[in-house]
């Protein structure tokens, strides 16, 4: 009896003790036999990780495979026929799988085994101009190996559809090179869309292992390895750098794209050109950086529950893409493909991160160190000084108002009243500025680009100006002039409406409209951009200006179809590259409001760094990314704070990211702008704002002068919203987003607020 | 994109005037939107973020409750059964398994007990805390209910009384209204039927047949129901243009004035506890309105963009707590997502709790508070102004009511200003005049006994002898002796081409001076969207005409009159819009909305005095009958109508013809 009474309590436990661990391991689950209820907090904020030690399985090599290449921290094996390749990470022992194996006993069909089994994936356009699919697994594909110095060289060749390329795999100290050049791609009937490299490299079932795909969705977004609640249907799929405004598939103009675009606030843009997954935190990661061919890639990330049981990210890289053809005034017209494939090599370094690299800062670190490698970040002059940190103040001139005969000018700041505000300012115990002066051009703010001098005689004479620009009044702050090399309003001067500005693959410029009765606007060619800068250049001389802010040029990146002038996006970066190169003999400091990598180095000044992601309800968690890889480097400031939400959670956050606080002030009230382009700016008169911008320039300053230029080390999420920054001189700043007091080591970090420690601090 | 959409769309798109959102209003995936009283939308700050999403493993949830404690009720009508989750979100709970088929909506009262509106059993039953089922109500029975209705319960709504409120499917006669015992106690709130311009002509002409086989309109019945803490019930019907949200008093009467406009389509609505009302569209787009019925903020949008916080794909529910957080129920998503209020919202409402109970005073430290984050907030402008108004600080309340745009608070807050003004300075106006007057006696006596103006005299002779100017001071005659005036213009060529001319600028300079200093009260033009050019064409395109049409018109019927005399004479026959109308602008800008009879009527008085003038010019220069005359200007008003229609015909072809050629180069260029 008593035995039996054993065996009973045995077992119960055996089924239960999993149950609870279940129960444990989701913190607001709840089982309940008929409902499951999850409740989420928005994923605006990073989880704590579970640093799990058990069941951590290594995974195994089978006999089939063969070590093509060694080196100290990893070993590449490959199987021939089918096509497979393992990486060990030989540091921590791991064996990566770059396809799924086993596909059979997983829910998948068909395709989509082929899908997870096969290295490579290319899509085609058929002869109906629909995107098709081809694996390795499929008929009459032909494989061919070369053995190449640290690694190997595949053919894969499509004989099908007459696709064949190189793929070159290439072993280098802690990560694996991989190279298709664009040279090797035979492509006989011109068809080919796109290539997708090892999709299901690292690719996890549901909640099986504990870890998180990372994608670059603005600041930084992570996705954890979950059982999804609900089955989701959309993946995500971004274009690095955004969209090329030059290629589009859509009608054009249309009244419905209008409003969609000023009803919903679009998705944040890809900065930089990295993804990467962690198996296990701490343990075991990788990073995939693309370092050519990222203008013309998708990041395309599916979490469990879109399609498969499986979180997997790769990139896309597309050769081709379809587009709409107008060929009627009532925007009638057909969809087609590009004819001539876009030029790139792909270029994907993919570096494995092992045992405390392996999280989302180590990724940021190793990416950070991967672009000073390159040369794509350099430490720049950025503001050092003990004065405390920069307050970016941009200053709103004037906007133009329309007017029954003429437009007339709504003055907001004159020269005299901004440099009265910023001594106001600084008699309230502001030290330090960074100033940009918007809206000065003589006609207004809106509609007068790229047109940026003279200046306006309303708001201060050219000794005004000069005196301010030369900083002469307040000491020694930069100050800059607000410009865009882009943006070209119809009928305004300073450029050649036929040749300047850029035209779309369906032969018609690239065109916006932002208001009924608002005059539309072009995209300058960056040719043109070059052009007009130097132009200016005298100008700005003759202004004192010795510091600049440029707006648009920096963010945007696109081609242009302009026969006989054609450039490719590839092409614009140069031309970017070198027009900022350029620029930067001209100015002691730039500030670019939110560039894409290839300008990072350029940047003095990164503003308006995304703060969060997008949000994506298949999104835990938004990270700091960017800013870890850039602070230290270049000096961040977050988007203006004049209209918040929540201005205790945006603060907190700008100490925790390392972010300075930026405002846009007019002295005039901003009523004034009630019936003129910039009616959007609601709230920005000196007067209104004053209390508001003292009240968190000192939150923000009280932590951050601590660490001015200073690079972040490592972060650490201590509880649910607190979070622990450390940084390079040893100073580390918990912040706490609660309501409720949080005690560090003895030490209490007060609710809604933050705690300095170390580095020699009083 | 549904047609509801596109429909929404097109609405939207004819209010935005100007919209470039350059500037990151915080970070969440919609953008807000508020209205203007002149109908123009314009973005605004982040009321509510979201701040928690609540997962279940709901199917097709219809509709949400939370009661006073803060407990979830869920009508998970997929599932057949109500999920209740308790405040902390620890503990979930089914009910009415079994019993329940297609519950639609719920309602929880102050005791506990739960009402569920079951669609498919076609029931009402009543559940306690526990999930025991106490009553169960099937069709009423009584006769005033009607053998032939359907009883479709959708919603309900409980008052005080436990009196249960049913929108039913198809419940044309309104909300049905139960006793405690689930006896009939009648129909409530009926909306009207809305007959057209059209409809009302064929009732007018029809015979008795075929308006019975034309009318089985019935009114369309409301299709969803809230009831505040004053047992004050709210319907909201979809597919209504106007009147969709009504606020009923006990005799089921509307509330709301009968100009307000509420956005259609909704799917749900419901009121917070200061009555500002909120609903949600099939669009994602979710309403706030203040307890008037003004537009407050529209946020919230359908996941068009992709799946993130904060959008929807198929909201079915909304919901306000205690605390003021909103939440939104997704049909699609079978989730929750919770909104949280900000500062800014935050204030808006203490400002309205306040200023609806009149104490603007109290109210306006709030309404500095919204007008520091939204300096464009026209209701927190308006309400400083009554605030000011009332603490007699008018000039400060004039400003505020300007900028609001609200000419009736403005109107009266100048008439305190004038008031004052002229009470203060009309000692100083009569002694003004007075002295004025006794100077002019005095040079007039002086200057009889010295002559000593003669010079000054002579050079006004002078003056007036040339020709165009005497040509222009003719309009005073036109005024004074129309009859003779045409005479001598037919036959001898008194005024002259040069002196018209100069009338014909004159009347465009008028219309430039009315559209830039017509007084604020009297002033309803947007100065955004006036064109110089436009406001050209307006005046001189039917006049143009009329003069062509008329000269060509009495050249057959035997008129005398010439090309030029028409052209004189009827820029001299509009004299008295010329001569009245300066004035009247002037005026406009001291009269108040309570003497708006003197401006109207001066305005209407010159208009009719040009044309009677107009009439007496083609009566003389043309020689006719008094009516021939009136032949003759309808003829040419005939005339004109052809002309333009003509002319519309000939743009409609030639634009035919530009996009064809137009469609056949972009052809060539593209395909070729």
């Amino acid at each position: 009896m008593f035995k039996k009474i054993l065996v009973v309590i045995l077992l119960l436990s055996f089924f239960l003790t999993p149950m609870f661990f279940i129960a444990r391991k989701q913190s607001h689950a709840y089982a309940n036999n008929e409902n499951l209820y999850i409740s989420v907090n928005t994923n605006n904020f990073t989880q704590k990780d579970e640093k799990q030690n058990n069941n951590v399985t290594i995974g195994s090599i089978g006999v089939q495979y063969e070590k093509v290449a060694e080196n100290n921290h990893l070993s590449l094996y490959i199987d021939r026929n089918p096509f497979s390749i393992k990486i060990k990470n030989k540091v921590t022992g791991y064996v990566w799988n770059f396809n799924l194996e086993n596909t059979e006993k997983e829910r998948l069909n068909e395709e989509w085994q082929r899908f997870a089994k096969s290295l490579v994936v290319i899509y085609y356009y058929d002869t109906n101009f629909n995107k098709r699919q081809a694996t390795i697994y499929d008929k009459n594909v032909n494989l061919s190996f070369d053995k190449i110095e640290d690694g190997v060289k595949a053919n894969v060749d499509f004989k099908d559809i007459g696709i064949s390329f190189d793929i070159y795999l290439r072993l280098n100290d802690d990560s694996l090179d991989v190279k298709v050049p664009y040279e090797s791609i035979k492509d006989s009937k011109g068809s080919l869309a796109s290539i997708e490299l090892f999709p299901f490299l690292g690719a996890v079932k549901d909640g099986e292992r504990n870890g998180y795909i990372f994608i670059p969705d603005g600041s930084g977004a992570l996705i954890r390895f979950n059982k999804p609640v609900k089955e989701i249907d959309e993946p995500y799929v971004a274009r690095i750098y955004g969209n090329d405004e030059a290629i589009s598939n859509t009608q054009e103009n249309s009244k419905s794209n209008f409003i969609n675009n000023l009803t919903n606030v679009s998705p944040k843009r890809i900065f930089i050109p990295v993804y990467g997954m962690i198996h296990n935190v701490g343990k075991d990661g990788y990073l995939a950086i693309i370092e050519s061919g990222a203008e013309y890639a998708n990041i395309v990330c599916y979490p469990a529950g879109v399609s498969t049981d499986f979180n997997w990210v790769t990139s896309e890289f597309v050769y081709r893409n379809k587009y709409f053809q107008p060929i009627s005034k009532n925007m009638d017209g057909f969809l087609t493909y590009q004819k001539d494939k876009n030029r790139f090599d792909i270029k994907i370094k993919i570096a494995f991160l092992s045992n405390n690299e392996a999280d989302y800062v180590g990724m940021a670190k190793r990416y950070q160190q991967d672009l000073i490698n390159r040369g794509l970040l350099s430490p720049n002059i950025i503001d050092r000084n003990d004065r405390g940190i920069p307050l970016r103040i941009e200053f709103f001139g004037g906007e133009m108002k329309k007017g029954i005969i003429w437009n007339s000018i709504v003055v907001m700041t004159k020269v005299k009243q901004a440099e009265y505000i910023l001594d106001d300012l600084k008699k309230s115990g502001i030290p330090n500025f960074l100033v940009i002066y918007k809206g000065i051009t003589r006609g207004g703010y809106t509609g007068t680009l790229p047109q940026l001098f003279p200046f306006d005689g309303r708001l201060g004479n050219y000794n005004d100006f000069k005196d301010f620009f030369d900083g002469k009044k307040v000491d020694d702050i930069q100050i800059a002039s607000f410009t865009d090399f882009t943006t070209a309003y119809q009928g305004a001067g300073g450029y050649n409406p036929r040749t300047d500005i850029a035209y779309k693959i369906n032969k018609r410029p690239i065109q916006f409209n932002k208001g009924k009765d608002l005059k539309d606007y072009f995209y300058l060619s960056p040719g043109a951009a070059l052009k007009k800068f130097e132009m200016d250049r005298e100008n700005f001389k003759k202004y004192n200006i010795s510091s600049i802010a440029v707006n648009t040029t920096p963010s945007v990146l696109f081609s242009n179809f302009l026969e006989g002038r054609n450039v490719t996006r590839s092409q614009s970066i140069d031309i970017y590259k070198k027009l900022f190169k350029e620029m930067h003999k001209d100015f002691t400091s730039i500030s670019l409001y939110a560039p894409n990598e290839y300008l990072f180095k350029y940047a003095n000044n990164f503003l308006d760094i995304p703060m969060y992601s997008s949000q994506y309800t298949y999104e835990t968690d938004t990270v700091p990314f960017l800013q870890i890889v850039l602070r230290g480097y270049v000096d961040l400031y977050a988007p203006i704070s004049n209209y918040y939400a929540d201005i205790n959670e945006e603060t907190l956050r700008m100490v925790e990211y390392g972010v300075y606080p930026s405002f846009l002030l007019t002295y005039m009230p901003s009523y004034m702008l009630i019936d003129t382009p910039s009616k959007n700016i609601i709230s920005s008169r000196y007067y209104d704002l004053k209390d508001l911008i003292i009240r968190q320039y000192n939150k923000v300053n009280n932590a951050l002068k601590y660490v001015k230029g200073e690079k972040i080390v490592s972060r650490e999420i201590l509880d649910d919203k607190v979070v622990k920054v450390d940084y390079s001189n040893g100073v580390s700043i918990i912040v706490n987003y609660k309501d409720k007091d949080y005690i560090y080591n003895g030490k209490t970090v007060q609710a809604k607020n933050y705690l300095i420690l170390g580095g020699g601090l009083k | 994109m549904n047609k509801k959409r596109k429909q929404f769309i097109i609405v939207i798109f004819l209010l935005i005037s100007t919209l470039i959102p350059s500037f990151a209003f915080s970070d969440v995936p919609y953008s807000v939107w508020t209205m203007n009283p002149d109908g123009k939308i314009v973005l605004t700050q982040i009321p509510y973020v979201p701040v928690e999403v609540i997962y279940g493993n709901f199917n097709n949830p219809e509709d949400l409750f939370i009661d006073k404690e803060g407990n979830k009720y869920i009508a998970d009508t997929g599932n057949g059964a109500i999920s209740i989750i308790n405040k902390a979100g620890s503990e979930v709970k089914n009910i009415g398994k079994g019993i329940l088929n297609q519950p639609t909506g719920l309602f929880v009262n102050d005791e506990g007990y739960i009402y569920v509106a079951d669609y498919g059993n076609e029931a009402v039953y009543i559940f306690d805390k526990t999930g025991k089922l106490l009553k169960t109500f099937k069709k009423p029975i009584s006769p005033l209910f009607g053998k032939e209705s359907k009883f479709k319960p959708k919603k309900l709504v409980v008052d005080k009384r436990d009196n249960i409120y049913v929108i039913s499917e198809g419940s044309t006669n309104g909300v049905i209204q139960l006793n405690k015992d689930g006896e009939f106690l009648g129909y409530f709130g009926v909306n009207t039927t809305n007959l057209g311009f059209l409809k009302i002509l064929q009732r007018f002409f029809y015979t008795e047949s075929q308006i019975s086989q034309l009318f089985k309109i019935v009114p369309p019945s409301p299709d969803n129901i809230a009831i505040d803490d004053q047992s004050i019930i709210y319907t909201d019907t979809r597919d209504i243009k106007s009147q969709n949200i009504k606020k009923l008093n006990v005799a089921g009467l509307d509330m709301f004035e009968k100009d307000k406009k509420f956005f259609p389509n909704d799917v749900d609505i419901t009121v917070d506890d200061n009555g500002n009302i909120f609903t949600v569209d099939d669009n994602g787009f979710v309403y706030e309105y203040d307890n008037f019925g003004n537009l407050l903020f529209v946020f919230g949008n359908k996941s068009t963009t992709g799946l993130r916080v904060g959008l929807f794909k198929n909201p079915s529910s909304i919901v306000v707590d205690k605390e003021g957080r909103v939440y939104v129920l997704d049909k699609d998503l079978g989730n929750i997502t919770v909104f949280k209020p900000t500062e800014y919202a935050n204030e808006i409402h203490k400002g309205l709790y306040l200023y609806n109970q009149g104490l603007y005073v109290e109210s306006q430290k709030h309404w500095q508070n919204v007008l520091r984050m939204n300096s464009d907030f026209l209701l927190a402008h308006k309400a400083m102004g009554k605030a000011y108004y009332k603490q007699q600080e008018y000039e400060k309340a004039l400003l505020e009511f300007k900028l609001a745009k609200d000419k009736k608070e403005y109107s009266n807050a100048f008439w305190e200003i004038r008031q004052n003004y002229l009470m203060k300075n009309l000692g100083k106006f009569i002694a003004i005049f007075f002295s004025l007057w006794v100077l002019y006696r005095i040079l007039f006596f002086i200057n009889k006994k010295t002559n000593f103006l003669y010079p000054l005299k002579r050079v006004y002779i002078r003056f007036f002898n040339i020709k165009i100017v005497r040509d222009l001071n003719m309009i005073f005659k036109f005024l004074k002796h129309p009859i003779d005036s045409f005479y001598e213009l037919h036959w001898e060529n008194k005024p002259g081409i040069a002196a018209a001319t100069i009338l014909y600028i004159l009347i465009f300079v008028i219309q430039v001076i009315r559209i830039y200093y017509t007084g604020f009260i009297f002033n309803d033009v947007d100065l955004q969207n006036v064109s110089i050019f436009a406001e050209g064409l307006k005046i001189f395109i039917p006049l143009l005409l009329w003069i062509v049409m008329n000269y060509l018109v009495s050249n057959i019927t035997e008129g005398e009159g010439r090309f030029r005399d028409i052209y004189v004479g009827i820029a001299y026959a509009l004299s008295p819009y010329i001569v009245f109308s300066i004035p009247l602008v002037l005026l406009s800008n001291v009269l108040t909305l309570n003497e708006i009879f003197l401006y109207d009527f001066g305005f209407k008085l010159a208009i009719v005095w040009s044309i009677v003038l107009i009439y007496i010019m083609i009566v003389q220069i043309h020689d006719y009958s008094y009516f021939g005359a009136l032949a003759n200007i309808f003829t040419t008003l005939f005339s004109m109508v052809i002309v333009v229609l003509v002319a519309f015909v000939l743009y409609v072809v030639w634009n035919q013809l530009y996009v064809f050629i137009y469609d056949i180069i972009q052809e060539v260029v593209t395909r070729v």
